[in-house]
């Protein structure tokens, strides 16, 4: 469980405080992977880095697992962050260590015996699939294999919280996938909480329960992934929710000419509504555009279609779309409407 | 050339080894963690002290400023103090030291600022206390850079070494001048000098593969 309670940071830049977190209000309950996305210079990085306090709010209050950090000595506040692991963009191994000496780095620091370590260690190395690469130095690794070193050195102390800001910005988009899938596979094996900091909706969409929009210091929309996702309210959100195909630029398509943009989510995507609807409403479809996604278990498709037949039957398929669950958006030649 | 010289010459050589151990060993026991609190109580670091961190800086600056050969005479009182007296090859330390440990301090603080501040970070994050970051991160991480200070600290050393030995001190120096400047033996005198180089060139080898060794990485 991380509560932030009207957090804000200002930096003094040359004698100016700028505001980069207003009044942040967040509450992500244990168990949960929380996705928190915002463009370049949002105050993503501050604002995680606000959780474990590397970065001292200038108000409010950070509480993680019930223990109000904010109220803290240095000291108590170290114990505190061996229970925050986190997951930076450029990895931060220590170039001096091999993979298995960076992940018994937090152990050395929390004081564990030596073969408790060692064990720990090697459980941890086999989990990220890199046990083989175990003395190899970081510069000897591709930057997926560093950030599994990253991750494995994360969790070794066994945190309850995983932190991870950036993590897979730096990597290739195969590289990417498989890093999210570890991190999945994480959450549910050992129902850590993730907070995961992207700029990429496809980040958010593949592994993330809830997401919160950052937009210049504030928290703009917040709310369940699919909901985000079918709903965007705020235009930085709807802006990212165009990143994944969401919403894309209509085809072309001649004037006069009935376009449907329609959004299935969950089991409706698997079924042959189109085909239903067309007898029902004794219209023809034909396929513009399309494409199938999931939102971490959940799947989706967007389909773009030029509906052809009478104006009564027209209007019964939007009916009868709408009736089975399916998000149905007109498309206007000219730009792009709703329908009534 | 008489046996009896040659005696002198192993004997300022052993010398010369003594005074540069010794220097060497007091200028990085010194200088090192002066380097390492040049660095972690600067603006924005571990343990910002703004007022240890600018007293430190002067004084640094103000031994690195003066010339050798004064510090040498500067320093006699203080010799005197500590080593009981201000000639022979032990009291050729503690202005050795006086003019390297500043040098080194610099050398270190280099070397620990090219940490990268992300891994730095790291560290904190996972709770690691400020003495833990020093000897485990800092420390560690810069090992090549610190590596090359000390070698480059040593051969300096060397060069100071035959000057402080020119001043009643001893060593390889001493006997160049005694002999080559006073006496006018030249070959003594090349030989001696030959000898310092030989020293230079095994300190910088020796230097230079530790360095390698722990830059693989
Ligand atoms: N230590 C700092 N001092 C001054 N300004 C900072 C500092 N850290 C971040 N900022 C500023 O805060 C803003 C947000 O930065 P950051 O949190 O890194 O954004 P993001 O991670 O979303 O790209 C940026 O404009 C950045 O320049
Ligand atoms: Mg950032």
């Amino acid at each position: 469980m991380i509560e932030l309670d009207g957090v804000s940071k200002e930096f003094v830049v040359g004698g100016r405080a700028v505001r980069v977190l207003d009044d942040v209000h967040l509450s992500i309950p244990r168990g949960m992977i929380y996705g928190i996305i915002g463009h370049s210079g949002a105050g993503k990085s501050t604002l995680v880095r606000c959780i474990n306090l590397l970065e001292r709010p200038s108000a409010g209050r950070v509480v993680v697992n019930d223990r109000e950090l904010t109220a803290l000595d240095d000291g108590s506040l170290q114990r505190e962050r061996q229970k925050i692991g986190m997951v930076f963009q450029h990895f931060n191994l220590l170039s001096s260590r091999t993979a298995a000496e960076n992940v018994a780095f937090p152990l050395e620091l929390a004081g564990w015996p030596k073969d408790k370590r060692r064990r720990r260690v090697e459980e941890l190395l086999r989990l990220v699939g890199l046990w083989e690469l175990r003395d190899q130095y970081p510069s000897r690794l591709s930057g997926g294999q560093k950030q599994r070193v990253g991750i494995a050195r994360a969790l070794a102390p066994e945190p309850d919280v995983l932190l991870c800001d950036e993590a897979t910005s730096a990597l290739d988009p195969q590289t990417t996938e498989s890093i999210l899938e570890l991190l999945a596979a994480i959450n549910r094996t050992f129902h850590l909480t993730l907070v995961i900091i992207t700029h990429e909706m496809h980040v958010v969409t593949s592994i993330c329960d809830r997401v919160a929009v950052l937009h210049q210091g504030r928290i703009v929309e917040e709310g369940p992934v699919v909901d985000l996702f079918l709903r965007p309210q705020n235009p930085v959100t709807r802006e990212f929710v165009r990143q994944v195909g969401g919403r894309e630029d209509p085809p072309i398509h001649p004037a006069g000419e009935m376009v449907l943009h329609c959004l299935f989510v969950g089991e409706i995507t698997h079924e042959p509504i189109l085909f239903e609807v067309a007898e029902e409403a004794g219209v023809r479809f034909n396929i513009l555009q399309g494409n199938v996604g999931r939102m971490k278990e959940i799947p989706y498709g967007r389909l773009v279609v030029a509906v052809h037949g009478s104006e009564n039957g027209k209007t019964r398929a939007v009916q009868a779309l709408r009736n089975r669950g399916v998000r149905v958006e007109e498309v206007k030649a000219h730009g792009s409407g709703t329908l009534g | 050339m008489d046996p009896g010289l040659w005696g002198e010459i192993g004997q300022a050589s052993l010398d010369t080894v003594y005074m540069i151990a010794l220097s060497v060993l007091f200028s990085v026991a010194i200088g090192g963690p002066v380097g390492v609190l040049l660095v972690i109580a600067g603006p924005g670091h571990l343990k910002p002290m703004p007022w240890l961190y600018r007293a430190m800086g002067a004084v640094v600056n103000i031994l690195r400023s003066v010339p050798f050969i004064i510090l040498l005479i500067l320093m006699i009182p203080l010799t005197r103090l500590l080593v009981g007296t201000s000639i022979g090859v032990t009291a050729a330390v503690p202005p050795l030291v006086a003019s390297a440990a500043p040098f080194f301090a610099r050398l270190v603080e280099t070397a620990l600022r090219e940490v990268d501040r992300g891994v730095i970070e790291a560290a904190q994050a996972m709770g690691a206390r400020p003495a833990q970051i020093i000897w485990k991160v800092l420390l560690p991480e810069a090992r090549p850079g610190l590596v090359a200070g000390i070698t480059i600290t040593a051969v300096n050393l060397i060069g100071y070494s035959a000057m402080a030995g020119a001043i009643g001190g001893g060593g390889l120096g001493d006997l160049a001048v005694r002999y080559g400047y006073q006496r006018f033996d030249t070959g003594v005198m090349l030989l001696t000098t030959a000898l310092l180089v030989v020293f230079v060139q095994l300190l910088q080898w020796a230097g230079d593969r530790l360095v390698l060794h722990f830059s693989r990485r």
